[in-house]
């Protein structure tokens, strides 16, 4: 790993650069669009005026960190819910 | 047998469904810097991509949602394909090769394999996600090896997979799709005159689905656990079914692919899964011997 991120500089910037992530992907047709949002970590550093290094680390921790603690749990549930409803008629 | 046909042959053989050719240089049209094949590979001119099912038909036909990551497919044997195929083209035609780039950081891929996969022909983004769609196949788990050996490409295929026609049929009667249907969380879009007119794809929500027992959930759930005041419900966390199994699938490296809800009832995935046609041929063998 590169070195560790300020938390003064987490804060400030973690949902910026999410959205500017991939974690967004928007699409024109079956073209992805990529003015604003889904760049790179070097794309998002030139445009905040940030180290490449520091806008990897935000990325990572806020890609985990920005999501409900339960997202996880839940999600798991979903999907239970989802493979048994679409037998359900046939086990009762 | 040209080198193109022999090194797919070698693909086949090895276990993949399909496998196509892309060229770098079309590669390189959409991919941003640090995210292209001579990024990885100082000279790379074509990327050879393998595909194959991402789980057993059969775990689509489980109760279980489990089934899905515990009987991952392509997913276990593409490493080995694209070695022998790297190896191959080292070994007979003396051109460089990777059989992989390095591993994503945090969820951003090095290599996207999903425009790989395009521009090798292999089929076309869905509104599911964007993941690529094979008319025969239907959703393909991918692997790719990247070479400086210049090969001829197969370049994209010219008529979308994707929306099926009788999900057309469904826009126009309900402005829906089976996909955007069961997972509007993650999924958002329209059609437009038999084609996708937009669509959005949240990466943030999918991957608490799809990478539901991996690093990140681990990692978010040792981070409440340590935080924990209460002993006994640090206990529980830490010690309960959730954090073992996120454990048990980062150890056996089965990380991605839990998912596949927004697919269940894609009709290109459907028939693709379906048996019966083969079902039928092998009777018809048997019957005739």
């Amino acid at each position: 790993m590169s070195k560790y991120v300020s938390p003064e500089l987490y804060h400030k910037y973690k949902h910026q650069v999410l959205e500017m992530s991939p974690a967004i992907q928007y699409y024109e047709g079956t073209t992805l669009q990529r003015e604003t949002s889904c760049l790179t970590d070097r794309e998002i550093a030139d445009r905040l005026g940030l180290d490449v290094d520091d806008v990897t680390e935000i990325r990572c921790i806020a890609e985990i960190d920005l999501l409900p603690a339960d997202a996880w749990l839940k999600s798991e549930n979903w999907k239970r819910e989802k493979a048994q409803r679409a037998f359900g008629s046939r086990r009762k | 047998m040209t080198p193109e046909e022999e090194i797919k042959q070698l693909g086949i053989e090895r276990g993949a469904k399909l496998v196509g050719i892309a060229s770098v240089t079309d590669i390189n049209r959409y991919a941003p810097l640090g995210h292209r094949p001579d990024d990885f590979l100082i000279g790379a001119k074509s990327v050879i991509v393998f595909a194959g099912h991402p789980v057993t038909q059969g775990a689509w036909r489980s109760p279980d949602h489990q089934a899905i990551s515990a009987n991952l497919d392509f997913f276990r044997i593409r490493g080995g394909i694209a070695l022998a195929v790297a190896k191959f083209i080292e070994s007979k035609y003396g051109y460089y090769a990777l059989a992989d780039t390095p591993p994503p950081v945090g969820l951003n891929a090095s290599l996207s394999l999903k425009l790989c996969a395009e521009m090798a022909g292999m089929g076309t983004r869905s509104m599911a996600g964007g993941v690529i769609l094979n008319r025969e196949l239907g959703v393909i788990n991918l692997a790719a090896c990247v070479t400086t050996m210049p090969l001829i490409a197969d370049g994209p295929v010219k008529e979308p997979v994707c929306p099926h026609p009788s999900c057309v049929e469904l826009w126009e009667k309900r402005r829906t799709t089976p996909c955007l249907e069961v997972c509007p969380e993650c999924l958002s879009g329209e059609l437009e005159r038999g084609r996708i007119k937009w669509m959005r794809y949240d990466r943030r929500v999918c991957s608490t689905r799809a990478q539901n027992l991996s690093p990140g959930s681990f990692q978010r759930l040792l981070l409440e656990g340590i935080n924990e005041p209460d002993s006994e419900v640090r206990r529980s966390m830490l010690l309960g079914s959730f954090s073992r199994n996120a454990l048990q699938a980062i150890a056996s490296g089965a990380v991605v692919g839990q998912c596949g809800e927004c697919l269940r009832n894609c009709p290109v995935c459907m028939r693709a899964r379906s048996l019966k046609g083969k079902n039928a041929e092998v009777k018809q063998s048997v019957g005739n011997s």
